[in-house]
């Protein structure tokens, strides 16, 4: 030991990263990327993306890698829970499975007997729907959903309903190919991984340009080459103005509209008819257009001189193209840029640059794939034309009352310069496209006693005729879906169940089961009050007003408290999934595709994985489809039983890949080994299409057959893009009075003014009401996702709250000014319904009448495993206090509306509207306001250190061992 | 930075100690300095405290004390092992002069002296120490070593001065020189405060490197809760509270002794309450360093903050 | 000695591209993840489910905004780690030798057998580029995943840092710097790659690539109306769309 030497490195440079990868998929938010679980002496060593997946082909985001620690939490739930104190207090016994199947059994079957749709079955964040739907259909309830209500319908309706397809996460843009991008209103989505691939990959081209409409500038927005820091709500008025600008300019792909839209379809034009709006259809009930030569012709001829324009005479009656009555709506000057500007925040001259730039980029910059393939009519192409022009879209446009109107008036735009599922342009993923509007339609219109409502209670509304309302056009859900007070509310509208079933509006239920949704937090509106309904008395019985209510979570969250049984769930490392093609597939644009999950652990707790629980419940309840003819269950082995062996039409199973023999895709014989060909193929599978089917699929008619195959869609006929919409006409005519079913008075002028043809924007309900009664809630609040945070439950992951574990409400420097504010100042925060109190700081990039926060970082006290004086619970807030889960204006309270789209019934989160204030200093108190009481549980632990990888380090440490014995000072490091 | 208490005490402490051994080397130049038995064993016994408690409270705030041996390895490079070098050969001559002085062998002196040069070297290494870094502009200049070496210097006569007092012993020229060190410290150091106004080269703009004619503003950090760089490297003081502070050093450590050594005679009072105001004047001067060395600390700023929001440093 | 290595075979390190920085935390996660259990493991949590959790990152992504006339406010993320500098205070400033570059590559390491924990080095990187962990008592960084670049046990495609091979947007690269003919190289040529805090003479390998600015890639800013656009008709309009889409 010689104190002058130096001591060297000797640098292990080739330690043991795992003795086994295991490949599943990933869970920590909903993009479902492919990862690689490296195990080490069985505990996990790395997780990293799998880089022949599809989706994420080897990147893997923050919360990806954070994996880690989410299995790691201590606020994993171990054991079923009965609660056995007060609702929401936190008491319960734990209790073995078997007593809470008993339960929970012995409560639904009570209701099957008696009348099904007492049970309210919502499942948030679940990526099973093709099961649970299905169960919630053989238990015989009308009352299913999942989140999609709250979250994001407006863009999946309006694309279905549109063009077949839709952003979300069924499209993609065509990042190879473009040369333009707009992205609307979107931080982080489900296609998480993909965008940022895309956008790296698009920054990187020379003649590239990405522009962000979006009223921060923060994510995605930073790197944008141009944003557009638009007023919330108005994104409708931006895309009218540079419909307006195109039209007025004849920047338009006409051939394109004559030969995949519906633009020349001719409607009749006779006000005050019961047909007025609807399309003139001949006698096989194909709509017609006019033609110079021919005259009217069947719509589904070839031709290319059909007429745009023009007032014709059909069976006596005047009928109009399509586009004759929506170029007149469009080109009204109320459009102009000069004359949106200042409604939306944006000089008239960017908006003309804008409308510029596309025209030129779609006109000038065409390109061009050389592939043989033909359309449906047989007609052979050489190549794949493209307008390099693409579009997506998200919750910053589907998360306002205007936002079904707003996400078709993109798809109108897009339609317009021809760039969807062209080269460079916008492209659906598989399964889609679909036929406009796809089938099936909602079931539950009939609930009886032990008997399945014979149909998947999610679906598509074509006209009035399908709604499920009763006699009195009174809501047949507990949601209100499908009512005349949000027709086509397609996936539901899950933040209402709470309020509605705490009313008893339109009717009392019995249970609430729940599974994978913080209904107590972060996804409702109005949280204060929910919490309050939860727990809610009726006063004359003593009962609670919602009087059972079931729930299944993997983590102490929000919700879990007011649960009266908890149904602990496995983390996604341990348990069986599979991501279907016959629910949200990971299809990309180019192949098919779905996965699975594999268990990579054991868990260590007496949890059991959500779905075996529903098969079995299924079986205890002696559900048809779940069990055999002589009761016994059909799934004895659970979901990764019913993945293989269940079949929704012969042939066709949750898995498409390997059935049979193990050769075929799509359809075929169940195949006993299918889960173990998923396993040695990285957890999924993927089926390229040929080169000739990759765009124009909606008249491709090689992709056509084969879609038609796999039973995606159920027609071998074109898919014709709506830029008129019968369907949306259907419903204006029952508003105006015409047809057998028509809505109830109040809502007659509500359906009249927002189903309308062809879209338009209209001011969002919360501005408007604000205007209307003279309030003062002048700004527009609206959160963003963090790229490393899932909601709520990322912040019991010991990394990831490191990053972020409070938030501060970020305003404009003009707001900032106004208000005589400074960083870090405390200031009050108020809406129609509720006031906060929390910490702001001035920013550049946002739209100056803007505040905003991040989503869902503000926790309750004592829930996650967090301890009560986490930052997260005294800094940290949520905006959902002030949003209102009701409309604030004139009417009988008990026919409030839900603060939601007229349309689909999504949740208007961005709707919001408020004031903000400084605090008098004797209001600060370093804490934010309003401070909820600590959730009590008595299994939360206190963890001083967290040394991950320690168990690992021998690897690198017995290499230098001997050489290091001799010092003193390194016998710590001696075993 | 992070005014970290042991370093702190470390470095007043044993700059006191050494200050002592210096001075007494200055001061044997040039007379004699026999005691008696009682005073010369006092010194020895504070200077080597001061020392030795200074050193021990330093290694001890390293995260292995164990290994602290290793640190005699990179002499050739480092300041801090350099540091550590010089002390523990300082102890070499320090403990021979120590019995020697005690025994009275005249002998003494050769070590003294050599002991004194190792203590300068001592302190001038740790001086260097935080002079050298570039990242501390605060530190990066001519004044922090001088500063060093004469606040241990001052510190250090002073408390020899006071010992006098209190065995009620005259050194010839102590006076003077305990005087001339205490004004050249305050002299020093308010050139030193007036220096740092000026802001370095470094900024917001060159650290993210985003062009001179932008304006760079702070977003975001990379956590919204604390980290090591933010609690070592990035820590603030109120201004009014920073000039309060420098006030007290100024009035503990220069002004008050400068004032007790040169009104003594004027001052009509006990024996006792003489010798005991000279001993809390020491302890007051003592916790004026400390305050100085925790605002040499607290108020230098590291070129990291500009990456938490910090525009200049 | 701790002096640095008088010649430098490779300079190995990243380049950080600013123009495609999403400032999503993946490469700083992801970097926690591989680290935790390799050369410095464990990188500690103190208090991570508590009122003030810290701990051991190589990697943190800051966000500024930058204001320039002409371009008017823009939001830059900013991602740092461990520059790997040729000319390395952090290595000459270390009393032990326990902080170190590695003739080889010239990755910055730290001996964690040797290291004292005396904090210096923090001190002395202009870039907060150290980490100090509290609870193991010394001092660890970056290590450009050195048991990652070079490891035989996973195939070649997977050897290059945990940073660069999650980065979603692609925003990292990683190569040698010091070679002329290298992708990496010519890749900061190109788009004028630049140092971080040059004036403090580091040296620093990792390169900074600022964002672009994609101006006149279009003809026109401004479409030419068919019709006359004060007093639109909607007739003439349709008149002469008619006319042309014949
Ligand atoms: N202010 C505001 N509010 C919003 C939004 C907004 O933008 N702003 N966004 C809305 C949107 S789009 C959505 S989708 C919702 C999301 O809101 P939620 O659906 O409530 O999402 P999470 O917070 O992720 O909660 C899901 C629950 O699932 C649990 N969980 C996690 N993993 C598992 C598992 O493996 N099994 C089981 N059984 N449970 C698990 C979690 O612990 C958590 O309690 O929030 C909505 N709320
Ligand atoms: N990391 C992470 N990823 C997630 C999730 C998560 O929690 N974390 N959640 C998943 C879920 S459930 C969903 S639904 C998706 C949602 O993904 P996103 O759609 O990206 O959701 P948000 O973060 O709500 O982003 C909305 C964006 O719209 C902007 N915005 C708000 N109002 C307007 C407006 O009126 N006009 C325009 N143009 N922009 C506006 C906001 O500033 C924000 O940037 O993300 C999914 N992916
Ligand atoms: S985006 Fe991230 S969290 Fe979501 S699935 Fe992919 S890796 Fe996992
Ligand atoms: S992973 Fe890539 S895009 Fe994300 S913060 Fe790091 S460098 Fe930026
Ligand atoms: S960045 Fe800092 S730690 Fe890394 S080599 Fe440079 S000075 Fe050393
Ligand atoms: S902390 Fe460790 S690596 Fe850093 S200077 Fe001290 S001994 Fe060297
Ligand atoms: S190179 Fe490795 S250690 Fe360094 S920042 Fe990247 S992942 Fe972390
Ligand atoms: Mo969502």
């Amino acid at each position: 030991m010689n104190p002058f030497k130096n001591q060297k490195e000797i640098v292990k440079t080739s330690p043991r990263v795992s003795d086994e990868i295991k490949q599943t998929t990933c869970y920590m938010c909903a993009c479902r990327c492919g990862i690689d679980v490296h195990m080490l002496d069985n505990q996990i060593r790395f997780i990293e993306g799998n880089k022949n997946h599809p989706t994420n082909k080897g990147v893997l985001c923050a919360k990806g890698s954070a994996g880690i620690m989410q299995q790691n939490s201590p606020a994993k739930l171990s054991k079923p829970l009965l609660r056995i104190g007060e609702r929401g207090k936190g008491e319960f016994k734990q209790i073995e499975w078997d007593e809470a199947m008993q339960i929970a059994t012995t409560w639904l079957s009570d209701i099957r007997n008696t009348d099904p749709k007492k049970l309210a079955f919502f499942t948030g964040r679940d990526q099973s729907q093709s099961l649970t739907g299905w169960w919630a259909n053989q238990f015989g309830t009308c009352n299913f959903a999942a989140h999609g209500g709250f979250c994001s319908v407006n863009m999946a309706a309006a694309g279905l309903y549109t063009i077949g397809g839709s952003f979300w996460e069924f499209g993609e843009v065509d990042w190879e190919h473009t040369k333009y991008f707009i992205l609307f209103g979107c931080a982080e989505d489900h296609d998480s991984n993909p965008i940022k691939m895309g956008l790296g990959k698009l920054k990187s081209k020379v003649d590239s340009k990405f522009v962000s409409v979006n009223p921060v500038k923060t994510g995605y927005s930073a790197i944008a080459d141009e944003w557009i820091g638009i007023r919330p709500g108005t994104d409708g008025l931006f895309v009218h103005s540079l419909i307006y600008e195109l039209l007025k300019s004849n920047k338009v792909d006409w051939k394109y509209l004559s030969k995949y839209t519906n633009a020349n379809w001719l409607v009749y034009n006779n006000p005050g008819n019961e047909k007025h709006g609807l399309f003139a259809r001949d006698e096989n009930n194909l709509p017609v257009v006019y033609c110079k030569n021919t005259k009217i012709v069947s719509s589904d001829i070839e031709n290319t001189n059909s007429a745009f324009f023009g007032k014709y005479k059909y069976n006596n009656v005047e009928v109009i193209p399509s586009f004759e009555f929506l170029s007149k709506e469009y080109l009204n000057p109320k459009y102009k840029p000069e004359n949106i500007s200042k409604l939306i925040d944006i000089d008239a001259k960017v908006i003309k640059k804008i409308a510029a730039e596309i025209a030129e980029t779609a006109f000038e910059k065409e390109i061009e794939i050389k592939v043989d393939w033909e359309d449906h009519n047989g007609k052979k192409h050489s190549s794949f034309k493209g307008r390099p022009v693409s579009m997506h879209a998200m919750r910053g446009i589907s998360a306002h009352s205007n936002g079904f109107n707003t996400c078709k008036l993109i798809h109108i735009l897009q339609t317009l310069i021809g760039s969807i599922d062209v080269p460079g342009g916008f492209r659906y993923k598989a399964p889609y496209p679909k036929h406009v509007v796809p089938g099936p339609k909602p079931a539950g219109k009939i609930v009886k006693p032990n008997t399945p409502i014979g149909g998947m209670p999610l679906g598509f509304p074509k006209s009035p005729e399908d709604l499920l309302t009763d006699e009195d056009e009174k809501p047949l859900r507990i949601d209100k879906a499908y009512s005349w007070e949000n027709p086509l509310s397609a996936h539901g509208l899950m933040h209402m169940v709470i309020n509605n079933a705490w009313k008893g509006d339109p009717y009392k239920i019995d249970v609430l089961f729940m599974y994978m949704a913080n209904m107590a937090w972060n996804s409702s509106m109005n949280t204060e009050q929910t919490i309050k309904k939860l727990t809610d008395k009726d006063k004359e019985t003593g009962e609670y007003k919602i009087p059972k209510i079931i729930y299944s979570d993997a983590y102490y969250s929000e919700t879990v408290p007011y649960a009266d049984l908890v149904l602990p769930d496995t983390t996604y490392l341990e348990r069986w999934d599979c991501i279907s093609l016959l629910d949200r597939p990971i299809s990309s644009a180019d192949s098919a595709a779905d996965a699975i999950r594999q268990p990579i652990i054991k868990p260590t707790r007496d949890v059991k994985p959500f779905q075996d629980v529903l098969i079995d419940l299924g079986a205890r309840l002696g559900l048809p489809g779940f069990v055999n003819e002589d009761m016994s269950p059909k799934y004895p082995n659970g979901y990764s039983d019913y993945i293989v062996n269940h079949e929704r039409q012969p042939g066709i199973g949750p898995l498409a890949g390997w059935r049979g023999n193990g050769n075929q895709f799509g359809k075929g014989e169940v195949n006993k080994n299918q889960l173990e060909e998923y396993i040695q193929n990285g957890c999924f599978h993927n089926y390229e299409f040929n080169d000739n089917q990759k765009y124009y699929k909606f008249t491709n008619k090689h992709y056509l057959n084969f879609a038609y195959e796999m039973g995606w869609i159920n027609k071998k006929v074109p898919i014709v893009i709506q830029m008129y919409s019968e369907e949306m006409q259907k419903f204006k005519l029952a508003g105006e009075g015409y047809g057998d079913k028509i809505p109830p008075d109040h809502l007659k002028d509500r359906i009249k003014k927002y189903f309308n043809p062809v879209p338009t924007w209209y001011q969002p309900f919360e501005e408007k009401i604000n205007k209307e009664k003279g309030k003062n809630f002048d700004l527009y609040a609206v959160t963003q996702r963090p790229p490393h945070m899932y909601h709520s439950w990322g912040s019991q992951n010991a990394w990831l709250r490191q990053i972020t574990n409070l938030n501060y409400l970020y305003i404009s420097e003009y707001i900032a000014q106004e208000n005589n504010l400074k960083n870090l100042d405390w200031v009050w925060v108020e809406s129609f319904s509720s006031k906060i109190k929390v910490q702001c700081r001035v920013m550049k990039g946002v739209n100056k009448n803007t505040v905003w926060t991040w989503n869902a970082i503000g926790k309750r006290k004592g829930a996650w495993n967090l301890s009560p004086g986490a930052p997260e619970s005294n800094k940290g807030f949520l905006l959902n206090h002030l949003i209102s889960d009701v409309l604030h204006n004139e009417g009988n309270r008990n026919s409030q509306l839900s603060n939601s789209d007229p349309i689909t019934g999504q949740a208007a989160w961005y709707d919001l509207k408020v004031k903000i204030y400084k605090c008098k200093d004797e209001e600060i108190d370093g804490k934010i306001y309003p401070n909820f009481d600590i959730i009590k549980n008595k299994s939360r632990k206190n963890i001083y250190i967290s040394d991950y990888g320690k168990q690992f380090t021998k690897e690198f440490k017995d290499n230098n061992l001997t050489l290091n014995q001799e010092y003193i000072g390194n016998s710590k490091n001696i075993k | 930075m992070h005014p970290s208490k042991s370093i702190i005490f470390f470095t007043v402490m044993s700059g006191t100690g050494y200050g002592i051994i210096i001075c007494l080397s200055f001061l044997a130049l040039i007379a004699e300095i026999n005691f008696n038995y009682g005073f010369k064993l006092s010194l020895i016994l504070i200077s080597f405290l001061f020392i030795t408690l200074g050193l021990l409270s330093s290694t001890l705030h390293l995260g292995h004390p164990e290994r602290a041996w290793r640190s005699f390895s990179q002499w050739r490079s480092s300041w801090l092992s350099r540091e550590g070098l010089a002390a523990i050969l300082t102890y070499i001559p320090l403990m021979i002069f120590y019995l020697l002085w005690f025994l009275e062998m005249d002998i003494f002196k050769y070590f003294l002296y050599s002991a004194s040069i190792l203590s300068v070297i001592t302190i001038y290494c740790t001086g260097q120490m935080y002079a050298s870094l570039k990242t501390v502009p605060a530190w990066h200049n001519v004044y922090v070593t001088p500063i060093y070496l004469i606040n241990g210097l001052s510190i250090g006569s002073l408390s020899i001065y006071c010992l006098t007092r209190f065995y009620e012993s005259e050194i010839q020229h102590l006076y003077q020189f305990t005087l001339l060190s205490l004004a050249l410290c305050l002299l020093l150091k308010i050139t030193y405060w007036f220096h740092i106004r000026t802001k370095s080269t470094s900024s917001i703009n060159t650290a993210i490197g985003l062009g001179k004619d932008n304006k760079v503003s702070f977003f975001e950090g990379p956590h919204t809760g604390k980290n090591f760089l933010t609690t070592e490297m990035i820590n603030k003081i109120k201004k009014e509270k920073a000039n309060f502070l420098r006030l007290c050093f100024i009035i503990l450590s220069c002004v008050l002794p400068m004032y007790m050594i040169v009104q003594e005679a004027t001052l009509i009072i006990d024996a006792f309450i003489l010798k005991l105001s000279f001993f809390i004047t020491l302890v007051f001067a003592l916790i004026g360093m400390l305050i100085e060395r925790y605002l040499f600390f607290i108020q230098a700023k590291h070129v990291v903050s500009l990456y938490y929001g910090e525009n200049k440093v | 000695m701790t002096s640095l290595p008088a010649k430098q075979n490779k300079k190995l390190g990243l380049v950080i591209d600013l123009d495609i920085c999403v400032g999503c935390h993946a490469c700083a996660v992801n970097c926690k993840e591989w680290n935790t259990s390799g050369h410095s493991s464990p990188l500690h949590d103190i208090d991570p489910y508590g009122d003030d959790p810290t701990g051991v990152w190589f990697n943190r992504i800051h966000t500024f905004e930058v204001e320039s006339e002409i371009n008017g406010s823009k939001t830059v993320h900013f991602p740092k780690s461990c520059l790997h500098c040729s000319d390395a205070p952090c290595v000459t400033v270390c009393p032990t030798g326990a902080s170190y570059k590695r003739e080889e590559d010239g990755i910055v390491l730290v001996n964690p057998e040797t290291c004292i924990g005396c904090k210096l080095c923090s001190w002395s990187c202009p870039y907060g580029a150290r980490e100090y962990d509290e609870e193991a008592g010394i001092m660890k960084k970056c290590t450009l995943c050195v048991d990652k670049i070079y490891n035989e046990n996973i195939p070649e495609s997977d050897r290059v840092p945990a940073c660069v091979s999650t980065c979603p947007a692609g925003a990292r690269s990683f190569g040698d710097l010091g070679d002329e003919n290298s992708n990496i190289f010519k890749l900061v040529e190109e788009r004028n790659g630049y140092d971080l805090m040059p004036e403090q003479d580091c040296l620093p390998t990792n390169k900074y690539l600022p964002p672009r600015e994609k101006n006149n890639q279009f003809k026109n800013d401004a479409l030419n109306s068919i019709t006359n656009d004060n007093d639109f008709s909607f007739d003439t309009w349709k008149e002469i769309i008619e006319d042309a889409s014949k």
